[in-house]
């Protein structure tokens, strides 16, 4: 919905919302008591506090070596013995760095296959007229509908019987295509002037050259959007990757912190410092895209 | 425009066509391929470190499975073993779902199977007392009341050995000396009766007179408590039922028995810490100079085996006792590791010979116990792990692993989760223990007729 | 006076409507003139991906809706019973109190970070300086995945040490609550803990859609009704509010799907069971402990299947509520 509203005129979003901005402040400025900045921050920044703190306590009890056998009855926020011990348990049994290459590999072909998949069927149902369109419209719609755990065990046979599992095949391959995406890219494209691709097609181009030079070059920021959901879609799956990855070299990075921080669990510390590992690269890598993760996420209504 | 069609067109055919290919492929030729060939013989084991690491409490060094593979490859030069190695998780990270998915995709030979005989009873697993009786060379390491305690109901036999034993985790009584001696409460007996622990567990309840914290004489491991509920009915003499003539379970939770040992147990967890219905371990601190609790009856000893070797001064202030023992003389949960042979399996024999070794072997009870604690089954295991057999109480650790209660059938099944739920809800006190029995009975009863 | 406003939108929104409409018209003209070949290009486009879905989605799907109708009587023998798994399923208890606890902590989870999200979105759009700042902050636990989130709160609620209890200790609270310990509908028990962990997880999702929401809502209402005289907290009532309606429709609905579909974190902290006392068990997690903890695959197929007429059902309510005007205004 919200995407359909920015599309309609996408050259003059920039314009509106620098607009709407000024209009919020005259509104606030015009109200007959608008409410000071200062608590309004200050409010929101309590919040704010409540969304780190956890991040920060987990930080620092992972830098304790005490809290694998003995947590203090109060939390502190500063560990008594700071030391990398954790991370040195956490990492001598984990090649993080192996995990990490895997789930780069994977989200990414999965993210670039999907992009494509995405913006192929979209145009395809935005632009496209023939026969049989609103079924395959539907059938692809309707695949939202199956939730994964419907089909585990059959799609893992399925792996098994082409020889997948323990490949990268088995972790990609299932997810190229999907009804979300070609949702979506339906949805930025319809609101793509027609008179750009009826233009194309009276110069004689084909539909595949078009959709390369015209479509795709114009669905930038709905592939950016895309592509936001789905790396953190892949980055998180926890399910498949278990199933059909049995060798600890294939595991992507959450099957690794799975793996360890339960069997750690006992030990609190260790279990941290792991999920530290986990984490902590993903937040770095969103808090250097902030901007476009946030604006992508606004503009589908989709999260991960 | 063309091209780029046709490319496309014959990628979708190939990738159905695949697809078929691979089916019919299975169905047909693939055992007969792989006798020629001898495929390595594919081992599933759970909870292994990957790697060698360093023990989180002690720091000390502890041997990747990588370290169990090359002992067999020195020991079994002629047979290729390959270990699939995952954690055991729960859930979507659990060991059951790969279990399952990995069995009916028949993705390997050996398997390290908690639900052994549920397996076993839906006809997937080969019953070892036809490979003992072909195998004239099979010594019995692990005693023949061990594999007795192992034999479950078959399709074909009704008494058939799906498994052997692996390697065990000991439950016992963990108790802390100091507190007793705070509190001037008489030490533990090595054989403690349900009444000498009620009443030491009221006594150490509250302020500590010496140190003037908070005591707990009583633990439980919430997310666990239906084995320590199980020692307790066992203790008591209460009997869960029995394997029918043709396989059937026969479950009774709304009996008397069971019900005086819910009582017991709902009065003895408010002698325990109040968070203590959420945990899944033991209580923070214990084998520390910070521990609070007194007493902890079906204990996990694995946790703190490794800190009681490397520090010894903490041996004399961490005590064990046996398990809480019923008029057979047996008791505590039976947490031997199955290790089972898939009927799937395409080379039975050289999978026999991994099985034996990996048993039974001194070198792989050695590295099991290095690696995470967990101790042998077979006899004679204090000449394999003696520095548990040198701790003041080792002779009491390493007999509880023989003289445990008997495997449940429906260990990793509902009637298990159904006790766990309701037996949660009488310690919350959201129902009376008479309540959550008759519900549990119920819930496992309606389980019951779908077998 | 605003009322009014909200009245002068109406005519815009379905001049909007006519203008595309008349734009497709003219593509209808231009595609049935490029011949049949023209038309057989986009089943290029289409089929590919189409064939993956069958493969990977619909097959195996389809396997599953297979399996429940048939008993497992054997090894790899199945035998056809018709609807009997669902009239099973019907009479379980088990079955009954997933179904009741998943739709209540979606409820309990909806009816809290819905307002709450609303009112910080709101506040959010005011501020001047540092808004992204905030809005970066919030959005943070969102982006971690579940199972890490659910790791840092098994620990956070702990009841004799956690980080929450701990605060509480600060704040003077001697008698702290149990959270995960305690299984009940209570503030303080186990469903208030992770309906805590959700909210915390989704507000900052929630509170982005809703700024996009605010965002979208002409300009020119609020300048008309300041003109008018109308109070901060009367443009919220009779502007935004009515104007954030698709907005609060998309979100109930998409959030009703992920509740029904909850799963991972909750079984990282309730473990297979949904402990305590099975108050933390969902319809996906009875799933998946009926099929790979008890192995009876065609069991879990049956609840799969009821599972998926369910989601089904949410959505022929979500079309109906907020996606049928699109699709008309669309095809």
């Amino acid at each position: 919905m919200t995407t359909q509203k920015t599309n309609r005129r996408p050259e003059s979003t920039a314009a509106t919302a620098r607009q709407r901005r000024g209009a919020s402040r005259r509104s606030t400025r015009n109200g007959p008591r608008a409410l000071p900045q200062i608590i309004l921050v200050g409010l929101l920044s309590i919040g704010g506090l409540a969304m780190v703190l956890p991040f920060v306590w987990m930080v620092t009890t992972s830098l304790s070596r005490q809290s694998n056998s003995a947590m203090p009855r109060t939390p502190t926020f500063w560990p008594p013995d700071l030391s990398l011990f954790n991370y040195e348990v956490a990492s001598s049994s984990l090649p993080i760095e192996r995990f990490y290459l895997n789930s780069f590999v994977v989200v990414g072909l999965t993210t670039v296959g999907y992009l494509f998949c995405s913006a192929l069927t979209g145009y395809a149902f935005a632009k496209g007229r023939f026969p049989g369109k609103s079924f395959f419209f539907i059938a692809f719609l309707s695949t939202l509908l199956l939730p994964f755990e419907t089909r585990m065990i059959p799609l893992y046979d399925l792996m098994s019987t082409l020889n997948w599992n323990n490949t990268y095949w088995a972790l990609i391959m299932p997810f190229l295509a999907g009804g979300f995406g070609t949702f979506l890219m339906r949805q930025h494209i319809s609101g793509l002037p027609d008179e750009l691709i009826h233009a194309a097609r009276i110069e004689g181009a084909g539909e595949f050259t078009i959709f390369l030079r015209i479509v795709l070059p114009l669905c930038k920021p709905a592939l950016a959007s895309l592509a936001i959901i789905n790396i953190i879609w892949r980055w998180n799956d926890l399910l498949w990757p278990l199933l059909v990855t049995t060798e600890r070299d294939m595991y992507t990075v959450t099957q690794g912190l799975a793996m360890s921080g339960r069997s750690s669990g006992i030990h609190t510390g260790v279990a941290l410092a792991t999920a530290t590992l986990a984490i902590l690269p993903v937040m770095i890598i969103y808090l250097v895209l902030q901007r476009q993760i946030i604006r992508g996420i606004a503009m589908s209504g989709m999260k991960g | 425009m063309h091209s780029s069609l046709l490319r496309t067109l014959v990628t979708s055919t190939l990738m159905v066509g695949l697809a078929a290919c691979g089916g019919a492929d299975t169905g047909s030729g693939g055992s007969g391929a792989d006798r020629d060939s001898a495929p390595p013989v594919k081992v599933l084991m759970i909870g292994y470190p990957d790697e060698d690491g360093i023990d989180a409490v002690t720091g000390a060094k502890t041997p990747g499975i990588q370290q169990l593979q090359a002992a067999f490859d020195k020991a079994n030069p002629d047979i290729t073993m390959e270990i699939i190695s995952i954690p055991w998780g729960e859930g979507a990270t659990g060991y059951a779902p790969k279990t399952e998915a990995m069995i009916k995709a028949n993705e390997a030979c050996l398997y390290e199977m908690p639900a052994a005989p549920a397996y076993g009873k839906r006809g997937l697993l080969v019953n070892l007392d036809t490979m003992i009786a072909k195998d004239p060379a099979f010594t019995n390491v692990w005693g023949e009341q061990a594999l007795d305690a192992a034999r479950s109901w078959g399709p074909d036999n009704a008494k058939s050995l799906f498994y052997l034993p692996n390697n065990t985790g000991i439950r016992v009584i963990n108790w802390d000396a100091k507190l007793f001696k705070d509190w001037g409460v008489e030490p533990l007996s090595a054989k403690p009766t349900l009444q000498e622990i009620e009443s030491k567990a009221a006594r150490m309840t509250g302020k500590n007179p010496v140190t003037g914290e908070q005591n707990y004489g009583y633990w439980y491991q919430g997310k666990y408590a239906v084995w320590q509920f199980m020692a307790i009915a066992h203790a008591m003499g209460a009997d869960w039922g029995s394997i029918k003539a043709d396989g059937k379970l026969e479950i009774n939770w709304n009996t008397p028995g069971y019900l005086q040992a819910m009582e017991w147990f709902v009065r003895m967890s408010t002698y325990a810490p109040k968070g203590a219905l959420a945990t899944e371990g033991m209580p923070q601190g214990f084998v520390t100079d910070k521990n609070t609790v007194a007493i902890i009856p079906e204990g996990e000893q694995s946790y703190f085996l490794p800190q009681l070797i490397a520090q010894p001064d903490l041996r004399e202030r961490f005590r064990t006792s046996y398990n809480l023992k019923g008029p057979d003389g047996r008791g505590g949960l039976n947490s031997a590791s199955p290790l089972a042979m898939a009927a799937s399996c395409p080379n039975k024999d050289q999978a026999w010979t991994v099985l034996k070794w990996l048993a039974g072997s001194p070198e792989a009870q050695a590295y099991y116990f290095d690696s995470i604690g967990r101790l042998p089954v077979v006899e004679g295991s204090e000449k394999i792990v003696t520095p548990v057999a040198g701790l003041p109480d080792g002779a009491i650790v390493l007999d509880q692993a023989r003289t445990a209660d008997a495997t449940y059938p429906w260990a990793a099944e509902q009637p298990r989760f159904a006790l766990q739920a309701q037996l949660e809800a009488a310690i919350a006190g959201k129902v009376t223990p008479s309540q959550a029995l008759e519900q549990a009975q119920k819930e496992t009863d309606e389980w019951l007729a779908r077998q | 006076m605003a009322r009014q406003a909200m009245r002068t939108r109406k005519p815009v929104r379905s001049a909007d409507t006519q203008e595309r409409g008349s734009a497709g018209h003219r593509t209808v003209i231009t595609g049935a003139s490029g011949g049949f070949r023209r038309a057989a290009v986009w089943y290029v486009f289409v089929l590919p991906p189409f064939a993956l879905l069958v493969l990977f989605v619909c097959l195996p799907t389809a396997q599953t809706f297979l399996q429940s109708l048939y008993r497992e009587v054997g090894p790899d023998q199945q035998q056809f019973v018709g609807v009997d798994q669902f009239t099973k399923l019907g009479t379980t208890g088990v079955f009954w109190d997933a179904l009741i606890n998943t739709v209540l902590l979606g409820i309990a989870f909806l009816a809290l970070v819905i307002p709450l999200a609303a009112v910080l979105a709101a506040m959010l759009n005011h501020v001047r300086r540092g808004a992204t700042a905030l809005k970066v902050i919030y959005f943070l636990p969102q982006l971690t995945s579940s199972v890490a989130v659910a790791l840092i709160f098994l620990y956070v609620f702990q009841p004799d040490w956690g980080l929450l209890n701990g605060f509480l200790h600060v704040l003077g609270i001697e008698d702290v609550p149990l959270w995960l310990a305690e299984p009940s509908f209570g503030l303080t028990g186990s469903r208030a803990a992770v309906t805590i962990l959700a909210v915390w997880t989704g507000l900052g999702y929630f509170i982005l859609v809703f700024l996009a929401g605010i965002q979208s809502i002409p300009v020119e209402l609020y300048e008309a009704a300041a003109v008018d005289g109308a109070n901060p907290f009367q443009l919220w009532r009779y502007i935004t509010l009515p104007g954030l309606r698709p907005t609060i429709i998309f979100l109930v609905m998409t959030g009703a799907f992920d509740a029904m579909a909850r799963f991972s974190d909750l079984w990282t902290l309730g473990g297979p069971g949904g402990s305590p006392a099975r108050t933390l068990q969902s319809i996906v997690m009875l799933m998946y402990q009926v099929g790979f903890v008890s192995h009876d695959v065609n069991q879990a197929a049956a609840i799969a299947v009821v599972f998926f007429l369910i989601m089904l059902a949410l959505t022929v309510v979500a079309y109906r509520a907020f996606l049928s005007r699109e699709f008309k205004a669309r095809s």
